[in-house]
């Protein structure tokens, strides 16, 4: 099929439509509304203002602590998604482990069940007053010591957060790497336990090498994706108490859907792509696209 | 079983292998017990869930719960309407990505890099920077609160991934069959739907059981998009209800049940497409 038949471009048509409609088009809309002031409730008062939307983001009061819960909220949920990923799926690749697809497809649900169902039960559990794990530790006898109220409190939420997101993440994680560590050669692994090479010689010269490049994929997605996360916070506490968890996402769904304001709200997402494109996009360049 | 005792040789070995299995059972426990917890919730009556006693499973069974969540709920119309977008969403996605991904894996006409590559690109942007442009495009075509607003952004969100995913299926495939068919005098389109189609059936359930579960369980879009009792989906349903119902959790917990059950019952049918899926996805880039 060498070629080059005009009809064949036919067969990317329906792809091309839905992503012209659905992606470039309100992209292209979303950075020209960064430029307006648009209130949803007043559609004859629309007007470009250049960047003052821009201005107005970086003199809000919320935007430091938004970009400083981002962070902290990306980098500790990253960092331990991939840590517990990778713990389970090294026991997995053990040959001691036993049912390991029983144990993957079980190890998932929580990556597979709706955000707004994970994030209800948690809302129970974590509960000041019947939460189990008040209750637990009560009966251990931490009464009054680690019973907290710890979505409510303004100290304790953003870890509770984290950790949350933590349970619901890594299983995405174990399942890749497990699969990255099936496909290094076993020989390797007789290779260098004939040479005499330690646990951590071993992890160091044949596992790390072989899951580096699965690694850095899933972990470029996750930064991605958990710094522009929207679900998880909002549905546990829709940024607060007082703010206290409050992030790019949820600031801007606000300004968004509670306040109409369309352009400012725009302009926060549009921050929230170039700090992201900046960031990440040169990983993203190198690890993800490099193969194709 | 043989080749198991085969494996510990040494104490050593045992006493990994009793390390191994605690750790496993250890990690299962803490990953299964909120969803343990939220079916036993639905079948227990309420005094049994806001107590101070921590019960291991219902010390009395009661179907009330489902019984207020269908009655009083109007669960089944909503279970109806997540049913019909998540199954459209499937149907939609399957008849766009598999023209889009046969040429991306077997014709590949010039420029296919390109367009693999820029739709690749595509999954970097985040979800939310969307919601907003989509709402004033849709508002102003009529479609809030109908279920083809929701089915269109869900068929486009899946796309990036199926497409590559499927895409990889297809090019999996031996160039041979397709130079036999032509030979044959088969053109491109009976070669996609008497050779390729059949043989990728693996691959379109993965892609079908993803645009299932991204549809079904996403939040964002449904609560933006819908807000209507006659079009609202059942994620958006039972976050509502959360601040109706208040400390019902019972009933909430049997509102969740019936979200759930759908997903885990896909899940565990088809989780090894979807688990090969998402690794290839991952894995190769």
């Amino acid at each position: 099929m060498k070629k080059n038949n005009y009809t064949q471009y036919l067969y990317f048509l329906p792809v091309f439509i839905l992503i012209v409609f659905i992606f470039i088009y309100p992209l292209c809309y979303s950075i020209m509304l960064s430029f307006f002031d648009w209130d949803l409730t007043k559609p004859d008062q629309h007007r470009f203002i250049g960047f003052q939307n821009f201005i107005d983001l970086f003199h809000d009061p919320l935007f430091l602590p938004c970009i400083w819960h981002g962070l902290v909220f990306t980098a500790f949920s990253v960092v331990f998604e991939y840590l517990v990923g990778l713990t389970i799926a090294l026991a997995l690749n053990s040959r001691f482990a036993v049912l390991r697809n029983v144990n993957k497809a079980l190890l998932m649900l929580p990556w597979a069940v709706p955000i707004a169902i994970n994030s209800m039960i948690w809302k129970f559990l974590l509960s000041p007053n019947y939460g189990y794990l008040n209750q637990i530790f009560e009966v251990l006898g931490f009464n009054g010591a680690l019973t907290k109220n710890w979505f409510g409190d303004m100290s304790t939420v953003l870890p509770t957060i984290i950790v949350v997101n933590i349970w619901r993440s890594f299983p995405f994680y174990t399942i890749v790497l497990t699969a990255a560590l099936m496909a290094i050669p076993k020989e390797m692994y007789e290779a260098a336990e004939v040479d005499g090479a330690s646990f951590f010689q071993k992890f160091r010269a044949v596992t790390m090498p072989g899951i580096a490049s699965s690694s850095a994929v899933i972990v470029i997605f996750h930064i991605i994706w958990t710094f522009s996360n929207f679900d998880v916070i909002y549905l546990l506490t829709a940024g607060g108490p007082l703010n206290a968890s409050e992030v790019l996402p949820t600031l801007m769904y606000r300004e968004a859907f509670t306040h109409f304001n369309m352009g400012y709200s725009s302009s926060i997402g549009l921050f929230l792509f170039i700090v992201l494109f900046i960031a990440v996009g040169p990983l993203y360049t190198k690890f993800v696209l490099k193969e194709r | 079983m043989k080749s198991k005792s085969n494996k510990i040789k040494h104490r050593g070995d045992k006493l990994r292998f009793v390390g191994i299995i605690l750790f496993n059972l250890v990690a299962l426990c803490i990953v299964l017990f909120p969803f343990y917890w939220l079916i036993t919730a639905s079948i227990k009556p309420d005094k049994y869930i806001i107590t101070n006693t921590f019960y291991l499973y219902p010390p009395e069974v009661t179907m009330d719960h489902f019984i207020t969540v269908f009655k009083f709920g109007n669960f089944l119309h909503i279970f109806m309407n997540s049913a019909k977008v998540a199954l459209s969403t499937v149907i939609c996605s399957l008849i766009a990505i598999v023209p889009a991904a046969y040429a991306l894996g077997v014709l590949r006409p010039k420029g296919t890099r390109f367009i693999s590559r820029f739709i690749l690109s595509l999954q970097m942007l985040p979800g939310i920077l969307m919601v907003i442009p989509l709402y004033l495009t849709l508002q102003k075509l009529g479609l809030i609160n109908t279920h083809l607003a929701l089915i269109i952004s869900y068929t486009t969100f899946t796309t990036p991934f199926c497409f590559l995913m499927l895409g990889s299926y297809y090019s999996s495939l031996p160039k041979e069959l397709f130079e036999s068919a032509k030979i044959d005098g088969c053109n491109s389109l009976q070669s996609l739907f008497k050779i390729a189609l059949p043989l990728t059936l693996p691959g379109m359930m993965t892609t079908a059981s993803y645009s299932f579960l991204q549809a079904w369980n996403d939040f964002l879009y449904a609560n933006t998009f819908t807000s209507t009792q006659k079009a609202r989906t059942l994620t958006v349903e039972v976050i509502r209800l959360i601040g109706v119902w208040g400390n019902k959790w019972g009933d909430l917990a049997a509102g969740a049940t019936v979200t759930v059950l759908p997903v885990i019952l896909v899940f565990l049918l088809a989780n090894k497409y979807i688990i090969s899926g998402l690794t290839a996805g991952a894995v190769k880039g």
